[in-house]
């Protein structure tokens, strides 16, 4: 497939007065070729004309280069040279104000480029000026083709001729050959949708666009991939009849098209008659080969950032706004854009999000020294971060109150969840110190002020130390384990409901003892649901094994122990979940 | 680029161009044009053939109208195509010398001595 839409026709230029002159020529040709209208095609051709005079007699350049291309929405022009600094965009425009004879004869170019260009960029990199012009295409010569044109009506064949003249490939034809081709093509006529050539089939034709676009895709197992959309006149699937090969991609009416069907065997007998024909095909194969091999490059290069999660803007900049070569490939870049920044955003809300849910975590050594306690508490976040959380709680009337909860969701709005409710219990129970009381505030609140439909499971638990009571109660929470001094553990009764769910809680609270030496064990899903190499899960089973182990340990040995014994158990494994564990030794 | 000079009564001097005044076309207009301001007592540049136009080309017809409007002779310029009009209009051209859309209209107006070169006004 070939004659995007985007062509760039490029050419160096030696920097002089005859550089100029074979540059005004060299662009005549090639604005032909883009399909623009006439005053695109003047404002152009003077634009860089007066550039290209400026960059020689003022910048003393030495060499140019220009290159022309069509867009969607008009045509541009980039020029390059590498003369002294000049930025005309800043230039304010030259112009004889009024009726005198004292006027100066030069210095108007750069005001009629400011005029006549739509748009121009300009930065100096490399030692180079370079300018980019954006122009109006204006409307363009249409072809004015008819069904007639097959009984080779005289005006309808006239502009046949200039239709056929206007693809590159053909540009050089005798009037002897183009009027062979025509006599020897077919018009055919596509409806929006239908397909005029598809990938692998064989190719024996080659099909010149009169009218319409045509999208041209390249069918992987994955989807189609967009590769370009050509507007007519253009020329497809050439290379493939003329080298007899499968054809490269496939190509779909976009609108009504009108194409002239040219077979292998008229091509060939063109092409004999008219080298410049091969050459343009080969020259346009190369081209779009070294477009895909920096295509490739840059797709590479950005997946590589991906993966790492390496985000640079420059990289970011050049995937939104491609170098004119890879227009082609805009939009899959776009994507790639889409996908780093989104990323990024991602990233740097969950870093956000971590930086939340630590804040909040209470400092679980100074509590601890406070009140002569061996109480531990722990988190490690995973990373995509969770709502987990644990608390340690003064009530005031001797005891103290700790508690391990997970909300139900990720990022900052779990986050910021998971600091209300904390905050929530911690203010209520401060108040009162009744954990009844705390939980069913805590979830009137919750549930008639949660607009994102979040939910948390809680376990919280009032401890006296002075004989050892303990109060506890669950919220949909894993049951918390008690390891009596001998060693065997129990599981406490769990149940009830997440708060911030349902407004009617009835949420109970038990009660049991803790002998000196017993171990209150509270954790989040986060242990028991880490996953090893085949996604089996830690489980509960290996959790009560462990703690029912006899080894003598302080509180924060034993958390160390089933932190180990999970990451052990899951090595090499992401972490999904936070895990969250609380442990009390009496 | 083809020029065509005629001269026309009243010592009017019509310069038809024809093609693009590029930059090889004003190689090849520019020595005409020195020879006719020097010459000439009334100049016409008729530019209805003339496809394009850039300060090269503005810069060919303002020599010459300076040269005219030292000598105290008159020019004019017509036919010009949109985009050419565009060009010496952006420039000010018009400031010192009138457009006009034919070759009739504007030998009419030199004829009157109405306002050829702005030497008038000078």
């Amino acid at each position: 497939m070939s004659e995007p839409q985007s062509r760039i026709y490029s050419r160096d230029f030696v920097g002089d007065i005859e550089g100029v002159s074979q540059a005004d020529a060299w662009l005549a040709g090639q604005l032909g070729a883009l399909g623009l209208g006439a005053d695109a095609k003047y404002a152009i051709t003077l634009c860089m004309e007066e550039l290209f005079l400026n960059a020689v007699q003022h910048g003393h350049a030495n060499r140019a280069t220009i290159s022309v291309w069509a867009e969607s929405n008009g045509a541009r022009l980039e020029f390059v040279d590498d003369g002294a600094p000049f930025d005309p965009t800043i230039v304010a425009a030259k112009r004889i104000a009024r009726p005198t004879a004292d006027f100066e004869i030069g210095g108007y170019g750069t005001g009629l480029v400011q005029k006549f260009a739509r748009r121009i960029r300009y930065h100096r990199s490399d030692g180079q000026n370079r300018l980019l012009l954006e122009f109006d295409a204006g409307a363009p010569p249409s072809p004015i083709l008819t069904r007639s044109a097959r009984q080779g009506n005289m005006v309808d064949s006239f502009d046949l001729h200039a239709a056929v003249r206007a693809t590159s490939a053909f540009r050089d034809l005798s009037d002897a050959s183009v009027e062979f081709l025509i006599g020897a093509a077919e018009l055919e006529t596509f409806d929006p949708g239908a397909t005029l050539m598809t990938q692998g089939e064989p190719g024996d034709h080659a099909l010149l666009i009169l009218a319409g676009e045509v999208t041209v895709t390249a069918d992987s197992p994955r989807g189609a991939i967009p590769v370009s959309t050509l507007k007519a006149p253009s020329l497809v699937g050439e290379t493939g009849a003329l080298a007899k090969l499968p054809r490269t991609a496939t190509a779909r009416a976009r609108t009504a098209v009108s194409a002239l069907r040219i077979g292998r065997r008229a091509l060939i007998e063109v092409a004999r008659a008219t080298p410049s024909l091969l050459i343009d095909v080969v020259g346009r194969m190369g081209d779009r080969m070294r477009k895909v091999n920096s295509a490739i490059s840059l797709y590479t290069h950005a997946l590589a950032a991906l993966e790492r999660d390496e985000f640079d803007s420059a990289l970011l900049e050049e995937l939104r706004n491609p170098i004119p070569d890879l227009a082609d490939f805009g939009q899959t870049f776009g994507r790639m854009a889409e996908q780093i920044i989104l990323r990024r955003q991602r990233s740097d809300e969950m870093a956000s999000a971590a930086v939340i849910q630590r804040a909040l975590l209470p400092k679980v050594g100074e509590f601890a020294a406070e009140f002569g306690l061996d109480i531990y508490a722990a988190m490690t976040p995973a990373r995509d971060i969770g709502g987990d959380f644990f608390d340690l709680i003064e009530l005031g009337d001797g005891r103290i109150a700790f508690g391990v909860g997970d909300v139900c969701g990720k990022g900052v709005p779990a986050a910021l969840f998971m600091g209300i409710t904390r905050t929530l219990i911690r203010i209520n129970l401060r108040e009162t110190p009744d954990l009844h009381a705390a939980i069913l505030r805590t979830n009137a609140y919750l549930t008639n002020n949660n607009s994102a439909e979040l939910f948390a499971t809680l376990l919280y638990a009032a401890f006296d130390p002075s004989c050892g009571e303990i109060e506890y109660c669950s919220c949909g929470h894993l049951p918390a384990l008690l390891r009596r001094a001998g060693g065997a553990v129990e599981k406490l009764p769990a149940g009830g409901l997440p708060v911030g769910m349902f407004d009617q809680l009835k949420p109970k609270v038990r009660r049991t003892a803790m002998g000196p030496g017993d171990l209150l064990f509270l954790y989040t899903d986060g242990v028991t649901e880490a996953a090893d190499g085949e996604a089996r899960e830690f489980g509960e089973e290996r959790l009560l094994a462990l703690l029912a182990q006899s080894e003598p340990a302080n509180a924060a040995q034993w958390i160390a122990r089933v932190d180990a014994a999970v990451r052990q158990f899951s090595q090499g494994q992401a972490q999904f979940d936070d895990i969250t564990c609380l442990a009390l030794l009496r | 680029m083809n020029i065509n000079i005629i001269e026309v009564e009243d010592g009017i001097t019509q310069v038809v161009l024809d093609g693009r005044l590029d930059i090889a076309g004003a190689q090849i207009a520019d020595p005409h044009f020195t020879a006719l301001a020097e010459s000439s007592k009334a100049l016409v540049v008729d530019l209805a053939q003339v496809s394009f136009l850039a300060s090269l080309g503005v810069r060919t017809l303002m020599l010459s109208a300076k040269t005219l409007i030292r000598r105290g002779a008159d020019m004019a310029v017509c036919g010009a195509n949109e985009n050419v009009e565009k060009v010496l209009r952006s420039t000010g051209f018009d400031e010192i010398v009138q457009l006009y859309p034919d070759f009739a209209s504007a030998a009419s107006a030199l004829r009157g001595g109405a306002a050829g070169s702005s030497s008038a006004n000078l």
